[in-house]
């Protein structure tokens, strides 16, 4: 093939005889390329160039913010106090950053101790243009279901309060937020916010404690597109009223033994194209720990003239469709 | 691999005044310069008064090589009816090859890359140069940095201890 370039200079032009040679070129780059390159760097090594001149601590501070607390690198195994560490780096560096925050991931934490931190990081991160939340407690699935057979059998009052991060309400007020990821935690609302999370795309609930109120308004987000649960509880009947949804996932575990809702009311939801239940046996426990019976969870469809595809696995409950909708 | 004689030819010129022919498919692998084709389609002379000639020559060998690969990729689909696993991820790693060594650039002929790629809106050129970059700084102390890229520091002692005891863990020793 015959190059159609009339003339590559590129052998003899590698050298430039420009007064750049030993200048501070890169520097002068536009703010934006810089800060790509930076966003590109792991937390350690973008923060570390803060140092290098003052346009290069400007831009660390003004750099779109990809916050993931495991390349925090704090980790120490003689230190016992890892979580205190990385909770306060990641708290220093969220306030002295200006925003936007494009993506945080908080995944250190279990000590009770650290809530009320958590808290002003997610006040922070509100305020300072969060995209992408990911929030996880370390904590085991067996821990979670013990604690949550307490909260079943009353035996023990107030141990969510205390065992559990509440996510606090106010944080559902964010106007930017597009993805929530949230693990190990709880979130619950008394009252009904206006115009919440409105640019939320798409959340992941695992071994999360919910609340109705909360799912009421979740369904009500206005650009809800995905949800997924997983072995979460609380809410008994979900009723969803979405335009953009359009995917539903909701997943039990053999291991986690209590029934999520007993009924899914899908009442107007255009845009659903992919609803998964996966009830792998959802049984219910009682007080002294005996399996008693199969909780049956209805699922009702009135609207939803997009489904296609339509995955129940091991679905023990009825299905109700309404107004005869086409689902092969 | 026979190009149709039909195909048309767009000229570029640089901001020294130097002209490259290319063909139109190679032309728009610039994303400004399929826009003005796009709003205008008798255009064939477009000045790019931003770009000197070395790095235009670049971008364009960027591009070639691009249109190439994706033009053999295109080829054997069709031949075969569809591409074979191997061969795919073969033509993939050679262009990946292809990519490493065409950064094999000093820091200023970079920072124009970037620049070009930016203005022409080559988004594949553009994201390797920026990866580039990036990865000239990982693993790096500031000083090695400054070092590599010519920076000049214009902090005090002072200052630039206030700025280390802000984010003090990112200076700590990894292991």
């Amino acid at each position: 093939m015959a190059p159609r370039l009339r003339k590559t200079r590129r052998a003899s032009s590698r050298k430039r005889a420009k007064s750049e040679n030993g200048s501070d070129y890169v520097s002068s780059l536009p703010e934006v390329l810089l800060t790509s390159i930076l966003s590109l760097l792991p937390i350690k090594e973008a923060a570390r160039t803060s140092v290098l001149s003052s346009r290069w601590h400007h831009l660390w501070k003004s750099a779109p913010l990809h916050l993931d607390d495991s390349f925090l690198n704090l980790d120490n195994p003689d230190n016992p106090d890892v979580d205190d560490s990385s909770c306060e780096a990641a708290y220093n560096i969220i306030q002295a950053h200006m925003g936007p925050i494009e993506y945080c991931n908080l995944s250190k934490f279990d000590d009770r101790d650290l809530f009320p931190t958590i808290n002003g990081i997610l006040r922070q991160l509100s305020q300072k243009k969060i995209k992408h939340l990911s929030l996880s407690f370390k904590e085991t699935w067996e821990r979670m279901v013990d604690i949550h057979i307490r909260v079943l059998e009353a035996r023990d009052g107030n141990i969510l309060e205390r065992q559990v991060y509440k996510v606090r309400p106010s944080f559902f007020k964010c106007k930017t937020l597009k993805q929530l990821d949230l693990f190990c935690c709880r979130v619950s609302m008394n009252i009904n916010l206006a115009n919440m999370l409105p640019n939320l795309k798409e959340i992941n609930l695992e071994y999360v404690f919910l609340n109705d109120v909360f799912m009421d308004r979740l369904f009500s987000c206005p650009n809800l597109e995905k949800v997924k649960m997983y072995y979460c509880c609380g809410p008994k009947r979900v009723q969803i009223r979405s335009r953009k949804l359009r995917e539903l996932v909701i997943t039990y575990g053999i291991h986690f033994p209590y029934v999520f809702v007993e009924e899914i009311f899908i009442d107007d939801a255009p845009s659903l194209e992919v609803l998964t239940i996966d009830d792998t046996p959802c049984y219910f426990v009682t007080p002294d720990h005996h399996i008693t019976n199969i909780m049956m969870m209805k699922l009702k469809i009135r609207n939803a003239p997009n489904l296609v595809q339509l995955g129940l696995y091991c679905y023990l409950g009825d299905v109700h469709f309404m107004h005869g909708d086409d689902v092969s | 691999m026979a190009r149709s004689s039909t195909e048309n030819m767009i000229t570029l010129m640089s901001s020294d005044g130097e002209e490259f022919m290319v063909t139109e498919k190679v032309a728009r692998e610039c994303t400004t310069i399929r826009n003005m084709l796009e709003d205008d389609c008798v255009i064939t002379n477009i000045p790019l008064p931003n770009v000197t000639s070395d790095i235009l020559s670049m971008v364009i060998e960027y591009c070639m090589e691009h249109v190439a690969a994706a033009e053999k990729a295109a080829a054997e689909t069709a031949e075969k009816g569809s591409s074979s696993a191997p061969a795919a991820a073969k033509a993939n790693k050679d262009l990946e090859e292809w990519d490493k060594a065409f950064m094999n650039v000093d820091v200023y002929t970079l920072c124009d890359l970037i620049l070009a790629a930016n203005y022409l809106n080559v988004s594949g050129l553009l994201d390797l140069t920026i990866q580039t970059a990036a990865n000239l700084i990982k693993g790096k102390s500031p000083e090695q940095i400054r070092k590599t890229f010519h920076i000049q520091n214009d902090l005090s002692l002072e200052e630039e201890e206030k700025i280390r005891s802000q984010t003090p863990w990112a200076f700590e020793k990894s292991e």
